[in-house]
């Protein structure tokens, strides 16, 4: 059976069994230990349960895990910093005080899984207005779909190319043999046009990605030259030399190399030149 | 309040890594030790109490001096402590731990006596019945015990850092020690003969 000891002094009891009672407390609580012997059996049992359940044991930890405590402190601390929004941020307040007023409220659930589906549903016709293809093309989609773009003066020095076979294959190919004299002045002033973009295409193209375009425009532009000075219409000899500089150079064959090299090499120089695209 | 203290609050409100590792430094053991006492597992020591030191990092700048740095680190540990407490007992993991617990006391070199029970005492028998009876203790009176008789706090630091008065204290410390009188009625002689 245990001892129960006078309500009245059971603050006084607890404070002295822990060594907290005070000098005018202490006093009051002898006058009536001197007289109530429940009291002083109690004090007696505490002191023994106290003894009894002595200091905790607690587990020994070695040094290695106290001296390498502040690295993992570090490590979470880093983790933390990196994860979960920091507690005294706006967001983590509002989380916290989510969490302590409505996590335990019984109309949380129901109200959460409403929410959860109404959310579903917002964000299937959110995804499907903004995602799906529509059925007209916007610009975008136009974009998306454009081979990737090349730049201006590459393009244009490619035009010019194939403007300049062009002319020079007609050239090769004209009779020459026949009866009507034939007549040069359309050659000569597109060679004379060629020759002008040219000059600007040597500004604009760039020395060093552009090497050996330049070469051939080079190639091509004294053969342009030739042509447009043909002098007449009947300057069979001129053509002569300009058809011989044509296969002695193999102009036609380079030009053709030049513009499977363009086809090949052209979306890759997109993306590496200037924003000025087509 | 020491000026030790208020210089290294200052310190620490200043952003110096150097100051929070002092305060780790200085605090680690004892806050690991209250987490132990308070839950009887070293991982959840661990765990607790640097969980604490995050905690302190992140609201050092809300700290205005009104308590003791110490006892404001203790009410953050016993806090995190009472939370896990609610926690495992609402996941039903309590019974599992008790077990894991038993284990890690068995293998704990300071527990020799429980690694091999038939050197078990009569004295140790009774210190280990008494220290499960702690956990029968609602968590409050745990936690005022565990801050009084094993943190040697005194009655009137237990009600700032917890909060209450220093009457409720005392009222609660002595209920606790009512329920360890009644574990140690067990082992009364009149009753064992």
């Amino acid at each position: 059976m245990n001892t129960t000891p006078c309500k009245k002094y059971e603050a006084f009891l607890t404070a002295k069994i822990f060594g907290d009672l005070r000098a005018a407390e202490e006093s009051k609580l002898q006058a009536h230990l001197d007289e109530c012997r429940n009291c002083r059996n109690f004090l007696v049992e505490m002191e023994d349960v106290l003894g009894k359940i002595g200091t905790p044991q607690r587990p020994e930890r070695s040094e290695h895990f106290w001296e390498s405590y502040w690295q993992r402190l570090v490590q979470r601390l880093e983790k933390a910093e990196r994860g979960a929004p920091a507690q005294d941020s706006v967001f983590g307040r509002i989380a916290e005080w989510l969490r302590e007023k409505w996590l335990a409220h019984p109309l949380f659930v129901p109200l959460a899984r409403t929410a959860g589906i109404l959310g579903l549903l917002v964000g299937g016709v959110v995804i499907g207005h903004y995602w799906w293809p529509q059925g007209g093309s916007s610009e975008q989609q136009i974009a998306q779909l454009t081979p990737p773009a090349i730049p201006v003066a590459q393009a244009r020095a490619e035009q010019w190319l194939e403007r300049s076979k062009i002319l020079l294959i007609g050239l090769v190919n004209e009779d020459l043999s026949g009866e009507a004299k034939p007549d040069f002045s359309h050659q000569r002033l597109v060679s004379r046009t060629l020759l002008t973009e040219a000059r600007a295409l040597n500004r604009e193209l760039d020395p060093a990605a552009d090497r050996q375009m330049l070469q051939l425009m080079t190639q091509l532009e004294l053969i342009l030259l030739q042509i447009a000075n043909l002098e007449t219409e009947h300057d069979l000899s001129a053509v002569e030399l300009v058809r011989d500089g044509i296969a002695h150079d193999g102009l036609l064959l380079k030009i053709n190399i030049a513009e499977l090299a363009q086809q090949n090499t052209a979306p890759k120089k997109a993306r590496q030149k200037s924003p000025e695209v087509l | 309040m020491a000026s030790d203290e208020k210089e290294l609050i200052r310190r620490l409100q200043a952003g110096e890594t150097s100051a929070f590792r002092d305060l780790v430094e200085n605090h680690k053991r004892a806050l690991f030790n209250l987490a132990y006492d308070l839950l009887g597992n070293a991982q959840d020591a661990e765990d607790i109490s640097q969980e604490a030191f995050i905690k302190v990092y992140r609201s050092i700048g809300d700290f205005r001096g009104e308590a003791q740095l110490g006892s404001w680190m203790y009410r953050i540990v016993v806090n995190l402590c009472l939370n896990r407490r609610r926690k495992k007992a609402l996941s039903e993991m309590e019974l599992r731990e008790s077990f894991e617990e038993d284990e890690m006391h068995a293998a704990t070199p300071t527990s020799d006596h429980a690694a091999n029970p038939e050197k078990v005492t009569e004295a140790e028998m009774i210190r280990q019945h008494l220290r499960r009876a702690l956990d029968k203790l609602s968590p409050q009176q745990k936690t005022i015990f565990v801050l009084r008789h094993d943190e040697d706090l005194p009655l009137a630091e237990i009600g700032k850092i917890l909060k209450i008065s220093e009457g409720t204290v005392k009222s609660q410390l002595f209920r606790a020690l009512r329920k360890l009188q009644e574990v140690l009625a067990f082992y009364k002689p009149d009753l064992v003969s």
